[in-house]
Protein backbone atom coordinates (compact mmCIF):
# COMPACT_ATOMS: atom_id res chain seq x y z
CA UNK A 1 0.00 0.00 0.00
CA UNK A 2 2.76 2.23 1.13
CA UNK A 3 4.53 1.34 -1.92
CA UNK A 4 1.63 1.89 -4.24
CA UNK A 5 1.76 5.48 -3.01
CA UNK A 6 5.28 5.87 -3.49
CA UNK A 7 4.89 4.81 -7.01
CA UNK A 8 2.22 7.06 -7.53
CA UNK A 9 4.00 10.08 -6.02
CA UNK A 10 6.92 9.25 -8.12
CA UNK A 11 5.19 8.64 -11.37
CA UNK A 12 3.44 12.38 -10.41
CA UNK A 13 6.70 13.78 -9.72
CA UNK A 14 8.18 12.51 -13.56
CA UNK A 15 5.71 13.14 -14.95
CA UNK A 16 5.63 17.11 -13.92
CA UNK A 17 9.50 16.94 -14.56
CA UNK A 18 9.06 15.80 -17.64
CA UNK A 19 5.99 17.22 -19.48
CA UNK A 20 5.67 21.11 -20.26
CA UNK A 21 2.87 22.47 -17.77
CA UNK A 22 -0.81 21.32 -18.19
CA UNK A 23 -2.20 24.85 -18.76
CA UNK A 24 0.59 25.68 -20.85
CA UNK A 25 0.36 22.42 -23.08
CA UNK A 26 -3.47 23.23 -23.17
CA UNK A 27 -2.89 26.90 -24.47
CA UNK A 28 -0.63 25.81 -27.02
CA UNK A 29 -3.14 23.09 -28.31
CA UNK A 30 -5.97 25.59 -28.35
CA UNK A 31 -4.08 28.05 -30.85
CA UNK A 32 -2.57 25.02 -32.76
CA UNK A 33 -5.49 25.47 -35.66
CA UNK A 34 -5.86 28.76 -35.29
CA UNK A 35 -4.09 29.84 -38.54
CA UNK A 36 -2.94 33.25 -37.39
CA UNK A 37 -1.04 32.08 -34.84
CA UNK A 38 2.74 31.10 -35.56
CA UNK A 39 3.05 27.93 -33.52
CA UNK A 40 6.51 25.59 -32.78
CA UNK A 41 7.03 22.55 -31.15
CA UNK A 42 10.41 21.08 -30.77
CA UNK A 43 9.78 17.21 -29.34
CA UNK A 44 12.86 15.97 -26.59
CA UNK A 45 13.38 13.42 -29.99
CA UNK A 46 13.95 16.54 -32.25
CA UNK A 47 16.62 17.92 -29.67
CA UNK A 48 18.39 14.72 -29.32
CA UNK A 49 18.91 14.70 -33.22
CA UNK A 50 19.82 18.72 -33.02
CA UNK A 51 22.46 17.54 -30.49
CA UNK A 52 23.82 15.44 -32.98
CA UNK A 53 24.58 18.08 -35.41
CA UNK A 54 28.00 18.59 -36.80
CA UNK A 55 29.85 20.72 -34.62
CA UNK A 56 30.67 23.07 -37.77
CA UNK A 57 26.46 23.53 -38.67
CA UNK A 58 26.12 25.01 -35.18
CA UNK A 59 27.48 27.68 -32.62
CA UNK A 60 28.89 26.53 -30.08
CA UNK A 61 27.03 28.79 -27.51
CA UNK A 62 24.13 27.74 -29.22
CA UNK A 63 24.16 24.21 -28.88
CA UNK A 64 25.60 24.47 -25.30
CA UNK A 65 22.10 25.48 -24.29
CA UNK A 66 20.49 23.27 -26.67
CA UNK A 67 22.32 19.95 -25.45
CA UNK A 68 20.41 20.52 -22.16
CA UNK A 69 17.10 21.43 -23.39
CA UNK A 70 14.13 18.36 -23.67
CA UNK A 71 11.22 20.60 -25.21
CA UNK A 72 10.14 23.92 -26.82
CA UNK A 73 7.21 25.38 -27.75
CA UNK A 74 6.05 28.47 -29.39
CA UNK A 75 3.20 30.52 -30.18
CA UNK A 76 3.15 33.95 -32.00
CA UNK A 77 0.79 36.08 -33.40
CA UNK A 78 0.58 39.47 -35.27
CA UNK A 79 -1.45 42.20 -33.95
CA UNK A 80 -3.91 42.01 -30.87
CA UNK A 81 -1.06 41.00 -28.58
CA UNK A 82 -2.02 42.90 -25.46
CA UNK A 83 -5.69 41.17 -25.71
CA UNK A 84 -3.79 37.49 -26.01
CA UNK A 85 -1.06 37.91 -23.48
CA UNK A 86 -3.62 39.23 -20.94
CA UNK A 87 -5.07 35.98 -21.89
CA UNK A 88 -2.45 34.28 -21.56
CA UNK A 89 -1.63 35.37 -17.70
CA UNK A 90 -5.19 34.57 -16.79
CA UNK A 91 -5.21 31.06 -18.22
CA UNK A 92 -1.98 29.63 -17.00
CA UNK A 93 -1.43 29.20 -13.82
CA UNK A 94 1.61 31.48 -13.19
CA UNK A 95 1.48 30.71 -9.23
CA UNK A 96 2.73 27.18 -9.91
CA UNK A 97 5.81 29.80 -10.91
CA UNK A 98 8.41 31.90 -9.80
CA UNK A 99 8.73 35.17 -11.17
CA UNK A 100 11.60 35.95 -12.76
CA UNK A 101 11.12 39.16 -14.25
CA UNK A 102 8.31 41.46 -15.03
CA UNK A 103 8.77 44.21 -17.39
CA UNK A 104 6.27 47.19 -18.48
CA UNK A 105 7.56 49.13 -20.88
CA UNK A 106 5.12 51.43 -22.46
CA UNK A 107 2.76 49.07 -24.26
CA UNK A 108 4.85 46.53 -23.81
CA UNK A 109 4.24 43.84 -21.54
CA UNK A 110 7.33 41.22 -20.75
CA UNK A 111 6.87 38.39 -18.40
CA UNK A 112 9.21 35.82 -17.26
CA UNK A 113 8.63 32.80 -15.34
CA UNK A 114 10.64 30.13 -13.82
CA UNK A 115 9.34 26.48 -12.64
CA UNK A 116 13.30 25.49 -10.43
CA UNK A 117 13.96 22.15 -8.88
CA UNK A 118 16.70 23.18 -6.70
CA UNK A 119 19.30 24.90 -8.48
CA UNK A 120 18.20 23.93 -11.56
CA UNK A 121 16.03 25.65 -13.89
CA UNK A 122 13.52 23.29 -15.59
CA UNK A 123 11.23 25.04 -17.26
CA UNK A 124 11.18 28.66 -19.00
CA UNK A 125 7.95 30.76 -19.81
CA UNK A 126 8.18 34.19 -21.75
CA UNK A 127 5.46 35.96 -21.95
CA UNK A 128 5.11 39.35 -24.49
CA UNK A 129 2.25 41.26 -25.03
CA UNK A 130 1.87 44.46 -27.20
CA UNK A 131 -0.45 46.16 -29.82
CA UNK A 132 1.48 44.61 -32.22
CA UNK A 133 2.33 41.30 -31.49
CA UNK A 134 1.87 38.47 -28.87
CA UNK A 135 4.79 36.50 -27.92
CA UNK A 136 4.81 33.29 -25.88
CA UNK A 137 8.06 30.75 -25.10
CA UNK A 138 8.05 27.78 -22.91
CA UNK A 139 11.55 25.70 -22.78
CA UNK A 140 12.08 22.65 -20.91
CA UNK A 141 14.87 20.96 -19.70
CA UNK A 142 17.97 21.78 -17.61
CA UNK A 143 17.71 26.10 -18.99
CA UNK A 144 20.84 28.11 -17.95
CA UNK A 145 19.59 31.96 -17.66
CA UNK A 146 23.51 32.92 -17.60
CA UNK A 147 24.49 31.05 -21.13
CA UNK A 148 21.11 32.39 -22.63
CA UNK A 149 21.78 35.85 -21.62
CA UNK A 150 25.17 35.87 -23.36
CA UNK A 151 23.27 34.74 -26.62
CA UNK A 152 22.17 38.13 -27.70
CA UNK A 153 25.00 40.06 -26.41
CA UNK A 154 27.75 38.20 -28.57
CA UNK A 155 25.30 37.88 -31.61
CA UNK A 156 24.71 41.27 -30.82
CA UNK A 157 21.63 41.45 -33.21
CA UNK A 158 17.86 42.66 -32.24
CA UNK A 159 16.17 40.16 -30.67
CA UNK A 160 12.53 41.32 -32.22
CA UNK A 161 13.99 40.59 -36.21
CA UNK A 162 14.90 36.61 -34.87
CA UNK A 163 11.57 36.55 -34.25
CA UNK A 164 10.40 37.41 -37.81
CA UNK A 165 12.56 34.85 -39.11
CA UNK A 166 10.82 32.36 -36.59
CA UNK A 167 7.47 33.44 -37.84
CA UNK A 168 8.44 32.80 -41.70
CA UNK A 169 9.49 28.98 -40.97
CA UNK B 1 50.19 -98.87 40.15
CA UNK B 2 47.35 -96.91 42.32
CA UNK B 3 48.77 -93.61 41.65
CA UNK B 4 47.99 -94.43 37.29
CA UNK B 5 44.58 -95.55 38.25
CA UNK B 6 44.09 -92.34 39.67
CA UNK B 7 45.25 -90.60 36.41
CA UNK B 8 43.66 -92.75 34.45
CA UNK B 9 40.35 -91.57 36.48
CA UNK B 10 41.42 -88.40 36.01
CA UNK B 11 42.02 -88.09 32.56
CA UNK B 12 37.94 -89.95 31.50
CA UNK B 13 37.09 -86.82 33.86
CA UNK B 14 39.15 -83.99 32.00
CA UNK B 15 37.69 -85.69 28.37
CA UNK B 16 34.18 -85.19 29.95
CA UNK B 17 35.36 -81.68 30.69
CA UNK B 18 34.28 -82.26 34.69
CA UNK B 19 37.68 -81.47 35.74
CA UNK B 20 39.00 -79.09 38.56
CA UNK B 21 41.59 -76.77 37.99
CA UNK B 22 43.49 -78.52 40.94
CA UNK B 23 43.02 -82.13 39.00
CA UNK B 24 43.99 -80.03 35.72
CA UNK B 25 47.29 -78.97 37.51
CA UNK B 26 48.00 -82.73 39.01
CA UNK B 27 47.34 -83.94 35.50
CA UNK B 28 49.91 -81.41 33.97
CA UNK B 29 52.34 -82.48 36.14
CA UNK B 30 52.20 -85.47 35.98
CA UNK B 31 52.84 -85.48 32.32
CA UNK B 32 55.49 -82.69 33.06
CA UNK B 33 57.38 -85.77 34.81
CA UNK B 34 60.37 -87.91 33.14
CA UNK B 35 58.57 -91.03 34.04
CA UNK B 36 55.39 -91.53 31.73
CA UNK B 37 54.24 -95.16 31.43
CA UNK B 38 54.16 -96.07 27.42
CA UNK B 39 49.79 -96.12 27.61
CA UNK B 40 50.08 -92.50 28.83
CA UNK B 41 52.69 -90.93 26.33
CA UNK B 42 50.01 -90.50 23.32
CA UNK B 43 48.85 -87.36 25.85
CA UNK B 44 51.94 -86.45 26.79
CA UNK B 45 52.00 -83.84 23.80
CA UNK B 46 48.36 -82.37 24.93
CA UNK B 47 49.23 -81.92 28.31
CA UNK B 48 52.57 -80.32 27.52
CA UNK B 49 51.38 -78.25 24.86
CA UNK B 50 48.54 -76.67 27.45
CA UNK B 51 51.55 -76.23 30.06
CA UNK B 52 54.07 -74.30 27.90
CA UNK B 53 50.79 -72.06 26.68
CA UNK B 54 49.98 -71.38 30.26
CA UNK B 55 53.39 -71.36 31.64
CA UNK B 56 53.89 -67.88 28.93
CA UNK B 57 54.30 -64.66 30.49
CA UNK B 58 54.36 -61.18 29.35
CA UNK B 59 58.21 -59.82 28.66
CA UNK B 60 59.15 -57.04 31.17
CA UNK B 61 58.93 -55.23 28.71
CA UNK B 62 55.56 -55.72 27.02
CA UNK B 63 53.99 -52.61 28.25
CA UNK B 64 56.50 -50.32 27.09
CA UNK B 65 55.99 -51.81 23.83
CA UNK B 66 52.23 -51.68 23.90
CA UNK B 67 52.50 -48.19 24.91
CA UNK B 68 54.84 -47.56 22.27
CA UNK B 69 52.54 -49.17 19.36
CA UNK B 70 49.72 -47.33 20.86
CA UNK B 71 51.77 -44.50 20.48
CA UNK B 72 52.75 -45.00 17.03
CA UNK B 73 49.21 -45.29 16.56
CA UNK B 74 48.22 -42.42 17.80
CA UNK B 75 50.79 -40.15 15.79
CA UNK B 76 49.76 -41.78 12.87
CA UNK B 77 45.78 -40.96 13.70
CA UNK B 78 47.30 -37.37 13.61
CA UNK B 79 49.04 -37.42 10.95
CA UNK B 80 45.84 -38.16 9.35
CA UNK B 81 44.26 -35.85 11.08
CA UNK B 82 46.87 -33.01 9.83
CA UNK B 83 46.43 -34.76 6.31
CA UNK B 84 42.27 -34.59 6.79
CA UNK B 85 42.90 -30.58 7.85
CA UNK B 86 44.89 -30.25 5.06
CA UNK B 87 42.53 -31.84 2.84
CA UNK B 88 39.65 -29.43 4.68
CA UNK B 89 41.99 -26.40 3.55
CA UNK B 90 42.06 -27.60 0.37
CA UNK B 91 38.69 -28.10 0.05
CA UNK B 92 38.20 -24.60 1.68
CA UNK B 93 40.68 -23.14 -0.68
CA UNK B 94 38.52 -24.82 -3.65
CA UNK B 95 35.25 -23.19 -1.81
CA UNK B 96 36.68 -20.02 -1.83
CA UNK B 97 37.85 -20.21 -5.66
CA UNK B 98 34.35 -21.23 -6.70
CA UNK B 99 32.97 -18.38 -4.99
CA UNK B 100 35.77 -16.05 -6.22
CA UNK B 101 35.00 -17.13 -9.64
CA UNK B 102 31.40 -16.17 -9.43
CA UNK B 103 32.52 -13.10 -8.08
CA UNK B 104 34.22 -12.08 -11.08
CA UNK B 105 31.69 -13.97 -13.11
CA UNK B 106 29.30 -11.49 -11.52
CA UNK B 107 31.59 -8.42 -11.95
CA UNK B 108 32.32 -9.15 -15.69
CA UNK B 109 28.48 -9.04 -16.09
CA UNK B 110 28.19 -5.77 -14.53
CA UNK B 111 30.99 -4.25 -16.54
CA UNK B 112 29.28 -5.13 -19.57
CA UNK B 113 25.86 -4.03 -18.31
CA UNK B 114 27.91 -0.96 -16.83
CA UNK B 115 30.19 -0.16 -20.02
CA UNK B 116 28.04 -1.33 -22.34
CA UNK B 117 25.13 0.89 -22.63
CA UNK B 118 27.93 4.01 -22.29
CA UNK B 119 29.61 2.71 -25.80
CA UNK B 120 26.29 2.38 -27.24
CA UNK B 121 25.62 5.92 -26.76
CA UNK B 122 28.47 7.17 -27.95
CA UNK B 123 27.86 4.90 -30.76
CA UNK B 124 24.65 6.52 -31.32
CA UNK B 125 25.97 9.77 -31.22
CA UNK B 126 28.32 9.14 -34.34
CA UNK B 127 25.50 7.15 -36.01
CA UNK B 128 25.39 9.99 -38.89
CA UNK B 129 21.60 11.14 -39.33
CA UNK B 130 19.97 10.49 -42.30
CA UNK B 131 19.45 13.29 -44.92
CA UNK B 132 16.23 13.89 -43.89
CA UNK B 133 16.69 13.88 -40.17
CA UNK B 134 19.58 15.87 -40.70
CA UNK B 135 17.19 18.74 -42.60
CA UNK B 136 14.77 18.50 -39.47
CA UNK B 137 17.81 18.82 -37.12
CA UNK B 138 18.53 21.98 -39.01
CA UNK B 139 15.59 23.43 -39.00
CA UNK B 140 14.82 22.28 -35.28
CA UNK B 141 18.40 23.93 -34.73
CA UNK B 142 17.58 26.95 -36.18
CA UNK B 143 13.89 27.89 -34.57
CA UNK B 144 15.35 27.11 -31.33
CA UNK B 145 17.99 29.26 -31.99
CA UNK B 146 15.47 32.28 -33.03
CA UNK B 147 13.76 31.07 -29.76
CA UNK B 148 16.43 31.37 -27.64
CA UNK B 149 18.06 34.64 -28.81
CA UNK B 150 14.61 36.10 -28.64
CA UNK B 151 14.37 34.89 -25.06
CA UNK B 152 18.03 36.39 -24.73
CA UNK B 153 17.31 39.42 -26.33
CA UNK B 154 13.86 40.05 -24.19
CA UNK B 155 15.59 39.15 -21.19
CA UNK B 156 18.44 42.17 -21.39
CA UNK B 157 16.09 44.31 -23.11
CA UNK B 158 14.39 43.69 -19.51
CA UNK B 159 17.76 44.28 -17.97
CA UNK B 160 18.70 47.36 -19.82
CA UNK B 161 14.98 49.02 -19.10
CA UNK B 162 15.57 48.38 -15.62
CA UNK B 163 18.61 49.53 -15.37
CA UNK B 164 17.73 52.81 -17.23
CA UNK B 165 14.74 53.05 -14.63
CA UNK B 166 17.06 52.58 -11.85
CA UNK B 167 19.67 55.16 -13.71
CA UNK B 168 16.47 57.71 -13.80
CA UNK B 169 15.83 57.05 -10.51
CA UNK B 170 19.50 57.40 -9.25
CA UNK B 171 19.27 61.05 -11.48
CA UNK B 172 16.51 61.99 -9.60
CA UNK B 173 18.11 61.36 -6.50
CA UNK B 174 20.94 63.60 -7.98
CA UNK B 175 18.54 66.18 -8.54
CA UNK B 176 16.89 66.30 -5.27
CA UNK B 177 20.54 65.93 -3.53
CA UNK B 178 21.62 68.96 -5.33
CA UNK B 179 18.53 70.99 -4.42
CA UNK B 180 19.00 70.14 -1.27
CA UNK B 181 22.79 70.86 -1.24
Amino acid sequence: MKYGILIIAFLAMSFQGFSQGDAITKYFNKYTEDTSFTVVYISPKMFEMVARLAEDEVDAEVQQVIKDLKGLRVLVREGDGTKYYNEAVKTLNLKAYEELMTVRDGNQNIRFVIKDNGDIIEELLLLVGSPDEFVMISFVGKIDLDKIAKLAKTADIEGLEHLEKVGKQ
Amino acid sequence: MKNYQHITQLLDKYWEGETTLAEDKTLQTFFASETIPVEFQAFQSIFQAKNDIQTQTLSDDFDINLLAILENKKEEKEETKIIQLQNKQAAELQKWRFVAGIAASIALILAVYIVLPKTETVKIAKIELTEEEHEKALVAYEQTKMALMFVSATMNHGTQTAAKSLSKVKNLKEVIEGMEN
